[in-house]
């Protein structure tokens, strides 16, 4: 009944102490995508991805990973997912290549497979020069990628992403979506937290949004953009001393508009319809002010977080 | 894609043994100090007090080497306690935890690979006492199965540390709060002297020592004077300190950070 589903969990509860860190949490992660958990620092992700991943236990709830219940069928789960957690995992005295040797070795590799395994890997992440040096001389985006690499020794059918990109600089980052959006393709379900919206906007399938131990939001980018509703007009003035008076012009139409102008006094319009950007240009060019270029957008993932963590949140909780 | 199974429980510990050794190899900066720590504190203590203690250098060093080798691998066998609580501080103690190989091998595989430590730096300063006149009566059998019995009770003892090391948060305080345990173990018994020469109560306490009662036997068996009882007591001592310990690591391990 739950072959498309990879993750299932029903009214999860999980406290630190006397601390609620997840409170009823409902969710559903289909097979075969990208899913990004989206929220703030301390928000509960972590916990997820521990609980999920077999290393935390939590105090009520139902969880099923990939058809196995937790935390019965632990020992199930381990034998088809992995984890690259948000604290690298490696062993900094031994070189890279020892590294990726040794869990090579643990999933079940022998000898000569496991070091053929690791040369394999090292050279798919662009590591082979640096597989025989300490792992403590790697830089930040070496290390990342080394630990992705121990993560996929053997497949996984689940892959937990604890924020894969966190502290790593753009080029390392395209790299590592790279791979991601490959293994996807290849079939493998991607669990991954993040706190960069542009991330979970660019990668993910389907985003949900955890803020107070609880989803709060979910779908895909574009769904939760369209349900905070605003869009916005963004209008450039062929004259840019006309700002103040084209200003006035939209208040007139739209008392209550949101409106602003940045440093370059391009003015920004929140509008709820499109047919009302219209409006706004023709009055525009009625009072004599010609828009030199315009364009109408969405909301951002921004937005969305905005609207859903913080104060947002417990409007939508 | 080659299909890999579930690595059984003991080639998921020879790989943990292979992890350890390796780090011996690559870095033995520690086990040289060790070594070297070893020898000249033996020499020193052989030429520094043997006159005093048993009127000469010569004559102590036959009581003192059997004690010395204890004094040598009783400190090393905190690094397998400090190693485990440096994997759980890291992230590679989740990654471990989440591959489904048999759990007890990290530990196991670390303390039994340090076996190796303790047998060279035993064999080091043996070299050293037969180079300065120790001359074991027991001969070459007394003299091995004496060494053997220090390097088992160093094993032993060392599943005391790896309790704490996977209790404490960081390795440092591994080595921190072995300390008054390690000390007491060490000059609370009849490492430098014999028993005989100390104020009753202070026998008290050294017979407590689980130590003492290994040094007796080793030096028993050096002697060639050993008894059987002795040998058994020996061999009891080691084999209830893994009893208690061994389980308790693991239990602890498994358990870490899961609440």
């Amino acid at each position: 009944m739950s072959n498309g589903i990879a993750i299932e969990i029903k009214e999860l509860c999980k406290n630190f102490q006397t601390k609620e860190v997840l409170r009823n949490l409902d969710l559903i992660v289909p097979k075969g995508k990208i899913f990004a958990l989206l929220g703030q620092n301390g928000a509960g992700k972590t916990t997820m991805v521990k609980i999920l991943s077999t290393l935390l236990n939590f105090d009520s709830g139902d969880v099923t990973v990939l058809s196995h219940k937790l935390p019965k069928d632990s020992d199930s789960v381990r034998s088809k997912i992995s984890l690259t957690g948000q604290y690298v995992a490696l062993d900094e005295d031994m070189t890279g290549e020892q590294n990726l040797i040794l869990i090579s070795k643990l999933f079940g590799y022998k000898g000569a497979m496991a070091k053929q395994r690791a040369k394999e890997l090292l050279e798919q992440f662009d590591l082979s020069e640096a597989g025989n040096k300490p792992v403590k001389t790697y830089s930040g985006g070496m290390h990342r990628r080394l630990d992705i690499a121990a993560s996929i020794i053997k497949t996984p059918e689940l892959l937990f992403l604890d924020e894969p990109t966190t502290g790593l600089d753009p080029r390392s980052r395209a790299v590592v979506w790279e791979f991601v959006r490959n293994l996807a393709k290849n079939g493998t379900t991607i669990f991954l937290t993040t706190q960069y919206l542009e991330e979970a906007d660019v990668l993910a399938d389907l985003i949900a949004v955890i803020e107070g131990g609880k989803i709060v939001a979910q779908g895909t980018a574009a769904e939760l953009k369209s349900l905070v509703g605003r869009k916005t007009i963004k209008i450039r003035l062929q004259n840019q001393s006309d700002t103040g008076r084209a200003k006035n012009v939209v208040h007139e139409v739209f008392a209550e508009a949101g409106i602003k102008a940045d440093e370059t006094n391009a003015l920004s319009i929140e509008i709820s319809e499109v047919s009302q950007a219209n409006q706004v240009l023709n009055e525009l060019t009625k009072a004599g002010i010609e828009p030199m270029e315009y364009s109408i957008s969405q909301a951002s993932l921004d937005e969305v977080f905005m609207t859903f963590t913080g104060n947002g949140g417990q409007n939508n909780g | 894609m080659v299909n890999v199974k579930r690595p059984s429980a003991v080639s998921s510990t020879a790989t943990f043994m292979w992890r350890t050794l390796l780090k011996i190899k690559t870095a033995p900066g520690q086990l040289i100090f060790d070594s070297v720590v070893a020898i000249v504190s033996m020499l020193l203590f052989t030429f520094l007090f043997g006159g005093a203690i048993d009127g000469s250098p010569r004559e102590y060093v036959q009581f003192l080497l059997p004690g010395m080798l204890f004094m040598t691998v009783l400190p090393m066998t905190v690094y397998a306690g400090s190693a485990l609580c440096k994997d759980i501080s890291t992230g590679v103690y989740d990654r471990f935890r989440t591959i489904g190989f048999w759990q007890p091998a990290p530990v196991l595989g670390t303390l039994i690979a340090d076996i190796l430590k303790y047998a060279i730096a035993v064999i080091g300063v043996v070299i050293t006492g037969l180079a300065i006149g120790f001359r074991p009566e027991g001969g070459i059998i007394g003299l091995v199965l004496g060494m053997l019995l220090v390097v088992l009770y160093a094993f032993s003892l060392s599943w005391v540390f790896a309790t704490i090391g996977v209790v404490v948060k960081k390795p440092d305080s591994v080595a921190q709060n072995s300390m008054l345990i390690l000390y007491t173990s060490i000059f609370a018994s009849n490492i430098f002297t014999d028993i005989s020469t100390m104020p009753d109560w202070m026998q008290t306490v050294v017979m407590f020592n689980p130590t003492t009662h290994i040094v007796t036997a080793t030096r028993l068996l050096m002697q060639g004077t050993y008894s059987a009882w002795g040998i058994t007591l020996a061999i009891i001592v080691c084999v209830g300190l893994v009893a208690v310990f061994a389980p308790l690591t693991f239990a602890l391990y498994a358990r870490k950070n899961r609440v």
